[in-house]
């Protein structure tokens, strides 16, 4: 059982032994030349069985010239959840559910298999979260990633925006979904050292995070000792 | 990209307000209506709104003008004239207030010429109820360009809450300020991080101008990163290594706007130059 996961382009992945849940990412970690490629690494992957019992999920890109591509590469036997990014509001997540019920369908996947956790990275996002976890019941999880939502990374410690963290997770068990802290969604975040680690993880542990996503290998520790 | 690094105050009743103009290279015009003003004078100062726009903004300032919340109506009718930027309409507790103000504005923009949508609303949040009522209010009319952050003195009367960093150097406003700018930023309208200052004397909007401005070794290493980018990129990357840290596409972009920012403040000292002759 792992409180992390962690986020890796699809693209350069390949499977080996880790202590961590894995999402190959669609997404920011993939340049738009390579995003054909990436998705052909997910088909196979799937495709191969090798997800196993963990499973397998996947980061799709939210915007409409490329989910369309991406739902049909990844919803396969063997997804268990894709994570969606950027969402701003609650129609987002019920077209999204549609769109994946008629892809179980046609591939024989059992109704209601693949699960969605919604990634609010945007302020909009965040204001409206608790319309946007509800839309589906597909939703199973709510991540918030307080130092994506800024340009300042300075802001992600002040005590001004802890309250965001707090209120999601209100927000997340109140929509009967579980609450995802975020140790940076992005390549660029500040932080980046076993203290900050530490301290993050610790903290979001107490405000009563199920576990944590991130992009950053190097969190990956640190979080597994925090909630273990 | 607007270019507010020096905000010269004023009670509109100030005699000196033109030559203090002259003297400060101010970006930004603030002139007050309501608490600096005492109320025998708000007539009078009112009344030389009309005469001091075209003055103030000659070189290209803006000039922003803080009304009575009781005195809505007479004050905006004194305000709408060309060369007014916004109205900052203190004291907000609800979306009507802003409709009506709104409303009236462009009614008077009609009447006296100016193109309909120019003048902009700037709301006060300044008490609980103002708090609670932000994302409605923000969301009011799209004459408000940006929205964020309480004005401390009020609201901590409306609240409660005392003027200084309490035990643990936390902030007692901390959560009525984060959630106003959430609110502005759910909108798309939340204050930027190009920042200006409040300048009490020419001298000082000097050193505010100044301050706000990017150095020229601040957009050198701007380039520096967009070009590092912009180069990985073309290679098939999502980021690059650069003096022991990462940049990815949110670290270009911040950086493009530093540029850009920066180009803005070059044009608007030119266009102030040319008014005060330097």
């Amino acid at each position: 059982m792992t409180f992390s996961t962690l986020i890796m382009a699809a693209d350069s992945w390949e499977p080996k032994e880790v202590t961590t849940a894995v999402c190959l990412d669609l997404e920011e970690l993939v340049h738009p030349n390579k995003k054909a490629a990436a998705r052909d690494t997910v088909r196979e992957y799937l495709n191969t069985g090798a997800g196993g019992q963990a499973g397998v999920q996947v980061r799709i890109n939210r915007s409409p010239e490329l989910i369309e591509d991406d739902l049909d590469a990844v919803i396969w036997p063997g997804l268990t959840g894709v994570f969606v990014p950027k969402v701003e509001a609650a129609g987002d997540i019920r077209d999204l559910g549609g769109k994946i019920s008629a892809l179980e369908k046609d591939r024989g996947i059992q109704a209601g298999t693949v699960k969605i956790r919604v990634l609010l990275d945007t302020w909009a996002g965040n204001w409206h979260a608790y319309d946007i976890v509800r839309a589906s019941p597909r939703v199973n999880a709510l991540c918030l990633g307080v130092g994506d939502l800024t340009a300042d990374p300075a802001t992600v410690q002040a005590e001004k925006y802890l309250y965001l963290w707090e209120r999601s997770v209100i927000i997340a068990r109140a929509a009967g979904v579980e609450p995802l802290g975020v140790a940076g969604l992005r390549l660029s975040q500040a932080y980046q050292d076993e203290v900050s680690w530490q301290r993050g993880s610790r903290l979001g542990y107490q405000l009563g995070f199920a576990g944590v996503v991130t992009v950053h290998a190097g969190a990956v520790r640190a979080i597994n000792e925090a909630y273990s | 990209m607007r270019v507010n690094r020096g905000i010269l105050p004023s009670g509109a009743n100030n005699p000196r307000v033109i030559d203090e103009a002259m003297a400060s290279n101010a970006d930004c015009f603030f002139l007050d209506l309501e608490d600096h003003v005492p109320p025998p004078e708000k007539d009078a100062a009112r009344a030389r709104i009309k005469e001091l726009l075209p003055v103030l903004t000659r070189g290209g300032a803006e000039v922003v003008v803080r009304i009575n919340k009781e005195l809505w109506e007479k004050d905006i009718d004194g305000c709408v004239w060309p060369g007014m930027t916004t109205i900052s309409c203190p004291k907000c507790e609800a979306a009507a207030e802003i409709q009506n103000a709104d409303k009236l504005i462009t009614r008077l923009e009609k009447e006296r010429g100016i193109t309909a949508g120019t003048i902009e609303i700037t709301p006060g949040i300044e008490s609980a109820k103002g708090i609670r009522y932000s994302y409605e209010i923000a969301a009011a009319s799209p004459r408000i360009k940006s929205f964020g952050g309480v004005s401390p003195h009020d609201t901590s009367s409306s609240l409660g809450t005392k003027l200084v960093r309490g035990e643990g150097n936390i902030d007692p406003l901390g959560y009525a300020s984060a959630e106003t700018e959430w609110a502005g930023r759910a909108l798309g309208i939340g204050n930027t991080g190009r920042g200006g200052g409040l300048g009490f004397n020419p001298e000082m909007v000097k050193e505010m101008v100044a301050k706000f401005t990017p150095s020229d070794s601040e957009v050198r290493e701007a380039q520096a990163i967009v070009e590092a980018y912009n180069q990985a990129f073309a290679e098939g990357k999502v980021y690059v290594e650069h003096k022991g840290g990462v940049i990815d596409s949110y670290i270009a972009a911040r950086a493009q706007e530093t540029i850009d920012f920066a180009q803005a403040c070059a044009e608007k000292d030119k266009q102030k130059a040319e008014f005060t002759g330097k």
